[in-house]
């Protein structure tokens, strides 16, 4: 027969099957190979062969094209690959390779590659597992997957996630009720405990089984395994017997594989996180302010220090930062400690630093900087303490101490002045009575001595007078502030030194802008008293002695004036002394030397100044500043 | 002797010479209410004058011009060929910065507190006679 002997021509031995498909689409030849496939394919000799879907159409293609067609079919449990090649006789040749294992491989590395990119998206541990019961049911076709983790501290493990009947619906929930289990019980207890993995065929033939309800037959538990500890296990079960192959296995323990690495990356993401927050936290609020200088510039400072300093964190760290605007003065010991940064001393320096803050407040910074490397080069890194409150109470302190010291110097002198002056009048007392001559009573120079006895006496009340008030302007009794009307208070002093005033001619001209001010009256009269009485007995005869008094305010000060055409004052001489107890300039038995120096005891004391200016023989010209109350009245 | 008395309190001039008066061969040459008239006197004075003084009496809170300005004043008189007299201080003063400072004075012989005595005063005389 023709066709036998073709059919002699073809390697019947041939592994792979080889076929011809006649006109008509029948079967003409078939090697053992394809036959056995064919038969596989559940056809007998005889019938009419039913090929795999889409045979035909390749047949029909490469008559048409009368080219090869390729093409790769899943027949039976394997995979095949044909290429159909036409002939010139209008038959087809399929010559067929079994591709089955490189299609499980295939299968086998996409399944992992997609495993492997899904777990590389979990960002922790637990999205890890949730992952990884996920892409179980959807990649492999499993009815459920269980994922447990081992925790650490109590040797158990935990479910994290699990997908199957126990969570129908969720897909990346985690459980609400986990189970948990020690290591040893259970299927998944024991591939913990062995650390390898276990395939169950048939649970009802094994002890182990002890949990779940029963509907499965056989299981599969892989480790996940870590530096030879196990971490977690991927745990499967399926309601056949015999269900899970080694091929199973192997999948899962690659996954298991790729999660151990995802789950200690998370995890040491997460330690890193935790220390960075952890150092964040102790950065920002264990040390107050902290800054980074690297070449002399800002490169770091914390939300304190930048609160500190009043600039924020994008204003100190410009690369034209200028030092100086922040830095007010810098103390030796700072100087020192900068200066040795620069000769290349790296040692731990501690100093002070003025600084002023953007607003333009003045702050103290106690700062300890220390030099360190990194992979950029040497920085410096400092922690400024903002002693500013410290500071502030020390110089309170240093000004409290100043003026105790200034106030007791200020009382020995009046000490030894009151002595001077109690002195004086009752050593003239004591002997003026040494020469009374008790013999002759109506004796002429008795007369004298009584006389002078008489003055010395109204000399010594007086001075127990002067004392009295000085004390009283220091203790500062009650002060009182009024309305007053300067024009009364003249008029007042005018009344009092009348007598005077009309035997000299003084005149006393105002000149008042402001004539009502809100003042201590009783400073203020004698203010007024002691200046026109001065001028009134150091007036010259020789001129119409007068004293204008000019008043006018100026911002927060009142400002008076008082200017006579009188004996004047040689300040370069007796300046220093002007204002001080019991200094008098002109040989007046009514100069006392204790007017001046209450008239600036007042004022100081209510934050008032006095200044002179005088030229001998032409006149003195007093100004005083008050502090303008704020219930000034006009 | 002759003595010059500088003092502005009149009460303690008056009872200086009550005391004088008791005691012989003294007789005061001049009172001045200040340093400013000493000054003046003693400038007006030659060597040969009869009212030339021997000892200068010297109160130290004064007006116009003090005790101790008077001491600088009769410094320079004495350093521009004016022959010195020697000075004693007579003051109420009983503060120690006082009496260590007039102890600077080269002119200043000695130092008494109001009242004196009259034993006092013949120490006077007799500093006089010393120098």
């Amino acid at each position: 027969m023709e066709t036998t002997k073709e059919l002699n021509t073809y390697p019947d031995r041939n592994p792979n099957p080889v076929m011809t498909i006649g006109e008509n689409g029948e079967l003409v030849y078939a090697n053992y190979a394809a036959s056995i496939m064919l038969k596989n394919f559940g056809r007998n000799g005889n019938e009419k062969i039913s090929f795999p879907e889409g045979f035909d159409k390749c047949v029909s293609l490469a008559i048409e094209s009368n080219e090869i067609q390729k093409e790769t079919f899943g027949i039976s449990d394997g995979h095949y690959s044909f290429n159909f090649c036409p002939r010139e006789d209008g038959r087809v040749d399929l010559f067929g390779t079994n591709i089955s294992e490189e299609v499980k491989n295939e299968t086998y590395f996409s399944t992992i590659s997609a495993f492997s990119t899904a777990i590389l998206n979990a960002d922790t541990e637990d999205e890890v597992a949730i992952t990884i019961t996920h892409e179980a049911i959807a990649r492999l076709s499993y009815v459920d997957c269980v994922v447990y983790l081992a925790d650490r501290q109590n040797g158990t493990l935990k479910q994290k996630a699990a997908h199957g009947p126990k969570n129908p619906k969720s897909i990346l929930d985690s459980l609400k009720d986990p189970i948990s289990l020690n290591f040893g019980a259970g299927i998944v207890g024991f591939a913990a405990s062995e650390k390898r993995t276990v395939i169950v065929k048939d649970i009802s033939q094994d002890g182990r089984y002890t949990l779940d309800n029963g509907q499965r037959k056989s299981e599969i538990a892989v480790p996940i395994m870590a530096d030879d500890e196990v971490i977690g296990i991927i745990d499967s079960e399926h309601p056949e017997k015999d269900y899970f192959t080694q091929e199973d296995a192997k999948i899962l323990e690659s996954i298991a594989s790729i999660a151990s690495t995802r789950i200690q990356h998370t995890r040491a993401l997460e330690e890193t996180k935790h220390t960075e927050a952890k150092y964040k936290s102790f950065v920002e609020n264990a040390f107050g302010g902290l800054y980074i200088l690297r070449n002399d510039l800002f490169d770091y400072a914390n939300d304190q220090f930048c609160e500190m300093v009043g600039y924020d964190l994008n204003e100190l760290t410009v690369p034209n930062f200028d030092m100086q605007k922040l830095i007010v003065d810098a103390d030796q010991k700072t100087t020192l400690a900068l200066e040795a940064r620069k000769r290349g001393d790296y040692s731990p320096k501690s100093y002070q630093l003025e600084v002023k803050t953007k607003q333009g407040h003045l702050r103290y910074l106690a700062i300890n900087t220390s030099v360190l490397k990194d992979k950029k080069g040497y920085f410096t890194l400092g922690i400024a303490l903002d002693i500013t409150e410290t500071i502030q109470s020390r110089h309170r302190l240093e000004e409290a101490v100043e003026s105790l010291e200034k106030k007791t110097e200020e009382l020995n002198e009046f000490a030894h002045l009151a002595s001077h002056n109690l002195r004086a009048p009752v050593t003239n007392l004591i002997g003026l009575l040494d020469h009374y001559d008790r013999e002759n009573p109506a004796d002429s120079t008795n007369q004298i001595i009584l006389e002078k006895f008489s003055q010395t006496v109204e000399q010594l009340n007086l001075t127990l007078e002067e004392m009295h008030q000085v004390l009283r302007v220091r203790a500062k009794e009650s002060i009182e502030f009024n309305t007053v009307d300067l024009n009364e208070l003249v008029e007042g002093i005018k009344l009092q030194l009348s007598e005077k005033i009309r035997t000299t001619q003084f005149s006393i001209q105002t000149n008042f802008e402001v004539n009502k001010v809100k003042y201590d009256k009783a400073h203020l009269e004698n203010l007024f008293f002691n200046l026109i009485s001065n001028s009134l007995k150091y007036g010259r005869q020789e001129v119409n002695p007068y004293i204008q008094i000019h008043c006018s305010e100026m911002n927060d000060h009142i400002r008076l004036v008082f200017k006579d055409n009188g004996l004047g004052i040689d300040l370069d001489k007796h300046g220093k002394h002007l204002f001080g107890m019991y200094k008098r300039f002109h040989d007046n038995p009514e100069g006392r030397g204790v007017g001046l120096y209450l008239v600036k005891r007042q004022l100081n004391a209510l934050g008032g100044t006095i200044s002179a200016e005088s030229e001998p023989n032409l006149g003195t010209c007093f100004t005083v500043f008050l502090v303008n109350q704020k219930n000034l009245v006009k | 002797m002759r003595i010059m008395v500088i003092d502005d309190d009149s009460t303690f001039q008056f009872i200086f010479r009550k005391q004088i008066e008791k005691i012989d061969e003294i007789e005061i040459v001049n009172e001045s209410r200040n340093g400013k008239d000493a000054v003046n006197f003693i400038k007006s004075l030659d060597d040969s004058s009869t009212e030339k003084p021997d000892l200068i009496v010297l109160d130290l809170n004064m007006p116009v011009m003090d005790g101790w300005d008077f001491l600088d004043e009769y410094g320079k008189l004495c350093a521009n060929g004016k022959s010195p007299i020697p000075i004693c201080i007579l003051s109420s003063t009983i503060n120690q910065a006082d009496f260590d400072r007039a102890n600077t004075y080269d002119s200043v012989k000695s130092f008494f507190s109001k009242p004196i005595t009259s034993n006092q005063l013949k120490t006077m005389k007799k500093i006089s006679e010393i120098y």
